[in-house]
């Protein structure tokens, strides 16, 4: 009944992991691909076509062979033939294949290049449009993560997994009609010992695959522990507490006590697997040369070098598909993962309208709200009724846990409450477009975002120029005597990597005030706006707080009384419920926990 | 980026490091390194048996010569089994070279990170040559390796695959290692055409993993939403990513031209090779059964050919790190201090002295600490104030002897300021949140008593976080955090982890770093009672977020530009009327209005 618990159903399948059937993997596979080659038709069909013309080469190519060797023969019992013919077309076949290449790759490149960031951009596009409630879920976060990290190299891989199979399965195929019409049952012969076998190597496979996996782990711990010593902070620990010999100790340990005791596993599952091959091997050939050199079927010169090309051609490709088989497994549970992905609802979606309606000022009534986070049981905001007049200042006070980042996240509409109805005016907040609310709110959030661009950018995202608004917000902010003093202005980039500067925590956060600020919406939301701040800056940021929360309904969530104080109205929240509601004056009177809070900060300066 | 390009210019040619490494690892380890070597060599003319012996049994089959057969299968056979037994082996044997050579490397690397001052992790060439040199090395030294084996490998393999062709008609071989002249050639040139696009690129590459950071973290999901940039980051981001495109596609354009060329040779090549066998038959020099062989001896050698000159390439490019170690070991070299003795035992609270020290970071021109002259007696508490870069810091860093300073003298007790000693005790702000078990994010305090869970559980329990073990599903050796645990902590949390790893050292002098996040008030008073009680009877010195508290200390001292501007009790201070009196009625203008109705 919760929303929290309908969005879970919605993740399901992406949580329970290697739950799927095989058949459905294959089809999230062929899915993905499908949605790789719409993105860029032309190289993919490009791409195809060269799979399939070389594939095709090697039966062309033994077909013609045992053709060649007929001429031969012909020819050499003194009849009349024309073995050039022949040698030509076999040599086309092995030269059509070499010339094939390139053009394979390139079109493989095209779609590496541009169909792989498309598909990649789509999920990263429905990171920032999925609920937020959901995205901050640990485990959904997780698979989230997953998915787009993957998603570059597992695409490549994907495609890849289709060029082998294609290039594999063509040759086998033909191989095998090729050997049926010599005699069919040369082809029960070379292929009934395989089957035992693909059954072991599956199982193997599956071992060395586990084992592999535990060797990724410790090798990640290794890896993190080697790069304490190339970080600034774990430097300075390193140093004090003596910790550097500890710590090369346990990186050795990380980096190959695994792989000792791994080694001889993979070696002796390898040795069981290589060994199978050898034996269904040694039956093929007893088979063959029972059946030739017995003349149990009569064959010529070139029937035995077709089938001896092939039965090489079927040796060389079967391997490599038995690879490409399980790969197809593997990326089809991936594929399944991101068309799951890609089809959650899309709540925060961006969708442009026509109609710009000017933001009018609204009141916010909170009616019997009730919030529970996804997987959690217990509400985070229970039952709160609440309503903010036109212009109102109200502050939120409470401890860490309490809930009011949440009940602010309600407010803006980035999470839905599971029960009860947020008014903006007399409409339902959950009926009015995004759009439309992007327009009436702006936030500044404890965790705001440093874009690696540059200082207008920052604070003009996404919205366009306008020189004396944004004048006013960089004064307003305190941000003129910074832009002042760096090198390139307002255009200067904010990422040292990128050949830019960074900028202290404080300018950071006076930035996210600015462009709250630029988007001059009628709410404003501040969640603990002055948390990086040093004592000074903090009072500057104070004194400005006036002029940002003129003429707007401003919501401010700090832990610094001294700023709440400043507000029209204070609520302190307590385990999701709203236990005092007054001004500073009236909840002083009250003597509960806000004037218990007030005692503690204030004393300090008396 | 730049010092990409200039360390791959710089340095074409990595061979020297190469046969260096191998050295190393055949002095630490010979017999695995001869043993590989000697299966790569002798494993790998397996291809040549496949090659004699498929030709034999066709030629025996088209015969009728059952025993010829047999004798043939048996040698193909042979060669099967060969080929099966040569990769678990070679494996085996690659993985324990291949750990040797990470082992080698890394941990020199290491050792000598650590022996390198802290202050020079802020002066860039150098912290450049440590990342760089750094980053998986372990993973990076095994890739080299198995390089250059996989490049004996394809060359044993090419010439075995070639030597039954020899004795058929040696015009064959000429034909077919001629043809692929060009094909090494273009496919050398592919390898480096790649290298040098993804290196141009690197920076546009970084601005797009930044974006698509900030999309996928959770801190910028609420902005992002309300805010409605998502749309725009990921154009930008795709913009970033078709920008890379554009000119990899350009550069795979020019190298499948150049592929195509060589590609044509090749196929000339296999036509006259294919003529002069068909001639061989004809003239019946050659048996019949032979055709089979060589058409397969001819594909499979110039599929070598390719490989070769990749791996060729990819030797001298994946080598160019090598180089990246041997500049940081300069540099490095160029700083270590001799780690000095640690100082005589002495117990009680440790007094402090600064004699005109003043420090500079390495290749700057401004001092961040000037001329300072203090004393702090033994079990003195301070309070270090002041704005954001005024050095405090830096100060705190000097007096636990992480930093050197560039003039002057830091004394700990009566002799010199190092950080080689086990008594200093510090909570940083940016404190280390040690993703490994709760056990090490405790005892790195004191590693020698890491196995004492009494005294861990002592600690966790004076910095409120008792009950955490038991929570745990695997207790003190529960793996912490998000990176390789299950249970990721609060902020909160990970802040108490790092007061009970300083509650666990036996520290004279105690250095905190109070946090400015946003701790509740409650939080905060818990915190504050905290470090006084890990405080008491140690000399303490805090630098204090919170101008009100701080006036609780024994001595408030006020940083401004590298100097202490104000030293004094709160009362003299507040007499004094300068910075810290300004500061604290700032604050107290918040506080103090009104503040009758408390009452």
């Amino acid at each position: 009944m919760s929303s929290g618990s309908n969005s879970l159903v919605a993740i399901q399948p992406l949580l329970g992991e290697s739950k799927r059937s095989l058949l459905s993997r294959v089809r999230s596979f062929i899915w993905l691909i499908g949605k790789l080659a719409e993105t860029i038709p032309l190289p993919f069909i490009c791409w195809l076509g060269m799979n399939i013309l070389q594939g095709s080469m090697p039966p062309f190519q033994i077909w013609a062979s045992g053709k060649l060797v007929n001429a031969i023969q012909v020819r050499i019992d003194g009849h009349q033939a024309n073995p050039w013919l022949w040698a030509i077309l076999m040599a086309s076949g092995l030269a059509g294949s070499r010339l094939l290449a390139p053009t394979k790759s390139w079109c493989e490149a095209a779609i590496h290049e541009q169909g792989v960031p498309a598909v990649h951009s789509r999920v990263l596009e429905r990171t920032t449009e999925v609920d937020l409630a959901l995205l901050e879920y640990q485990a959904f976060h997780d698979v989230a993560l997953r998915i787009a990290e993957q998603a570059n190299q597992t695409l490549k891989e994907t495609l890849k997994t289709l060029g082998d199979i294609l290039t594999n399965v063509i040759p086998i195929i033909g191989a095998i009609l090729i050997i049926s019409r010599i005699h069919w049952l040369l082809v029960a012969a070379l292929f009934l010992p395989l089957i035992p076998l693909l059954a072991v190597s599956l199982r193997q496979g599956d071992l060395v695959w586990s084992a592999l996996s535990k060797q990724t782990r410790d090798r990640r711990i290794a890896q993190y522990i080697a790069a304490r010593f190339s970080d600034r902070q774990a430097a300075k620990e390193i140093r004090l507490f003596g910790l550097a010999d500890e710590l090369i100790q346990r990186w050795e340990v990380h980096f190959t006590a695994t792989r000792k005791e791994m080694r001889g596993k993979i070696t002796r599952a390898f040795l069981r697997l290589q060994l199978g091959g050898t034996g269904a091997d040694v039956i093929s050939y007893a088979v063959l040369i029972w059946a030739i050199t017995g003349r149990f079927v009569h064959l010529t010169a070139a029937d035995i070098t077709v089938l001896m090309g092939a039965f090489m051609t079927i040796g060389n490709q079967s391997f490599q598909l038995q690879q490409a088989t399980l790969d197809i497994g593997k990326h089809g549970g991936f594929a399944a993962d991101v068309r799951a992905f890609l089809n959650l609802p899309a709540p925060c979606a961006v969708i442009p309208t026509s109609a710009t309606i000017p933001p009018q000022p609204l009141s916010i009534t909170l009616d019997h709200v009730s919030f529970a986070y996804p997987g959690a049981t217990a509400n985070v905001i229970d039952d709160v009724n609440l309503t903010i007049p036109v212009g109102q200042t109200l502050a939120i006070v409470g401890e860490n846990g309490a809930g009011k980042t949440t009940l602010l996240k309600l407010i803006l509409g980035l999470y839905q409450p599971d029960s009860g109805r947020i008014f903006f005016g007399d409409r339902d907040l959950q009926s009015i477009p995004i759009v439309e609310r992007q327009a009436l709110m702006a936030a500044v959030f404890q965790s705001f975002s440093r874009y690696p661009e540059s200082i207008l950018e920052n604070i003009t995202i996404p919205k366009g120029h306008d020189a004396a608004e944004l004048e006013r917000v960089i004064s307003e902010a305190g941000l003129d005597r910074m832009i002042a003093d760096v090198p390139d202005g307002i255009e200067t980039i904010l990422s040292p990597d990128l050949g830019g500067i960074d900028l202290s925590g404080g300018q950071w956060q006076r930035l996210a005030i600015a462009r709250a600020a630029y988007r001059n919406a009628t709410i404003l939301a501040l969640d603990e706006p002055t948390a990086a701040l040093d004592p000074l800056a903090e009072v500057d940021i104070f004194k400005r707080f006036a002029q940002l929360s003129d003429n707007r309904t401003t919501i401010l969530i700090s832990h610094r009384l001294g700023m709440t104080r400043l507000a029209d109205r204070i609520i302190v929240i307590e385990h999701g419920k709203i236990t005092e509601d007054g001004t500073h004056a009236q909840l002083l009177r009250n003597n509960h926990h806000y004037a218990e809070l007030w005692e503690m900060q204030s004393r300090w300066y008396r | 980026m730049v010092s990409i390009v200039s360390v791959a210019q710089k340095h074409p040619s990595n061979w020297r490091g190469i046969v260096q490494l191998l050295g190393g690892i055949g002095r630490r380890n010979p017999l695995p390194l001869v043993s590989l070597t000697l299966l790569t060599i002798i494993g790998n003319t397996r291809t040549g048996l496949y090659v004699l012996s498929l030709g034999g049994i066709t030629e025996a089959l088209i015969v009728q010569n059952r025993r010829q057969a047999i004798m043939w299968a048996l040698v193909f056979l042979g060669a099967g089994v060969m080929e099966q037994l040569y990769w678990p082996f070679r494996n085996h044997l690659r993985s324990i070279v291949v750990d040797d050579a990470g082992v080698l490397l890394q941990k020199r690397v290491l050792l000598k990170s650590a022996q390198v001052p802290l202050e020079h992790y802020e002066h860039a060439p150098f912290f450049n040559a440590l990342t760089r040199a750094n980053d998986d090395l372990g993973g990076r030294s095994g890739t080299i390796i198995s390089l250059v084996f996989d490049l004996l490998q394809v060359l044993i393999l090419f010439a075995s695959i070639l030597a039954p062709v020899w004795f058929i008609d040696a015009r064959i071989v000429g034909m077919v290692v001629i043809g692929c002249i060009p094909l090494f050639i273009s496919t050398w040139h592919t390898a480096h055409t790649y290298y040098e696009v993804k290196t141009r690129n690197a920076p546009i590459e970084l601005y797009a993993s930044k974006l698509s950071d900030l999309i996928l973290q959770r801190d910028a999901a609420a902005e992002i939403r309300l805010f409605g940039t998502g749309p725009r980051l990921v154009q930008r981001w795709l913009g970033a990513r078709n920008n890379v495109a554009e000119q990899s596609i350009r550069a795979v354009g020019i190298v499948t031209r150049s592929q195509f060329a060589g590609e044509i040779f090749v196929a000339m090549s296999m036509a006259a090779a294919i003529t002069l066998l068909v001639h061989n038959l004809l003239n019946g020099r050659a048996p019949l059964g032979s055709l089979v062989a060589v058409v397969f001896a001819i594909v499979w050698s110039i599929d070598m050919v390719g490989g070769l000159a990749y791996v060729t390439r990819a030797v001298r490019e994946n080598g160019a790190f090598l180089n990246d170690v041997f500049v940081f070991e300069e540099e490095a070299t160029r700083f270590q201090r001799p780690a000095p003795a640690i100082a005589s035992r002495s117990t009680g609270p440790m007094k402090v002295r600064l004699k005109n020290a003043s420090f500079r970071y390495p290749d700057t021109d401004r001092d961040v600490v000037h001329n300072l002259n203090l004393e702090i007696a033994a079990g003195e508490h301070i309070a270090l104030l002041g704005e954001n870069g005024a050095g405090k810091s830096t100060l705190v860093r000097l007096i636990a002897g992480l930093y050197t300073p560039t003039i002057g003298r830091v004394y700990q007790d009566d002799s010199i300021a190092t950080d080689n000693r086990d008594d200093i005790g510090a909570v940083f702000q940016d404190f280390e949140r040690w993703q490994l078990p709760l056990r090490d994010n405790v005892g790195f305090g004191n590693i020698n008593q890491i196995s004492d869970d009494t005294a861990i559980h002592r600690a966790l329990e004076k910095s409120d976080l008792g009950n955490l073990p038991q929570e745990l599903e695997d207790g003190l050796d529960t793996w912490l955090g998000r990176e390789f645990g299950e249970r990721d902590l609060s902020g909160g949390q990970w802040q108490r982890l790092a007061i009970a790893r300083a509650f666990f050292r036996n520290a004279r002098l105690l250095i905190l770093d109070e946090p400015t996040a946003a701790l509740d008030p409650l939080a905060e008073q818990r915190l504050f009672e905290r470090f006084r009680e890990l405080a008491a009877g140690k000399t303490a010195i805090t630098i204090s977020h919170r101008i009100g508290p701080a006036r609780s200390a024994d001595r408030i001292l006020v940083m401004d530009r590298g100097q202490v501007i104000e030293d004094g009790t709160h009362e003299s201070l507040m007499n004094r009327n300068g910075m810290y009196a300004s500061m604290f009625r700032s604050q107290q203008e918040w506080y103090n209005h009104d503040s009758g109705e408390t009452d």
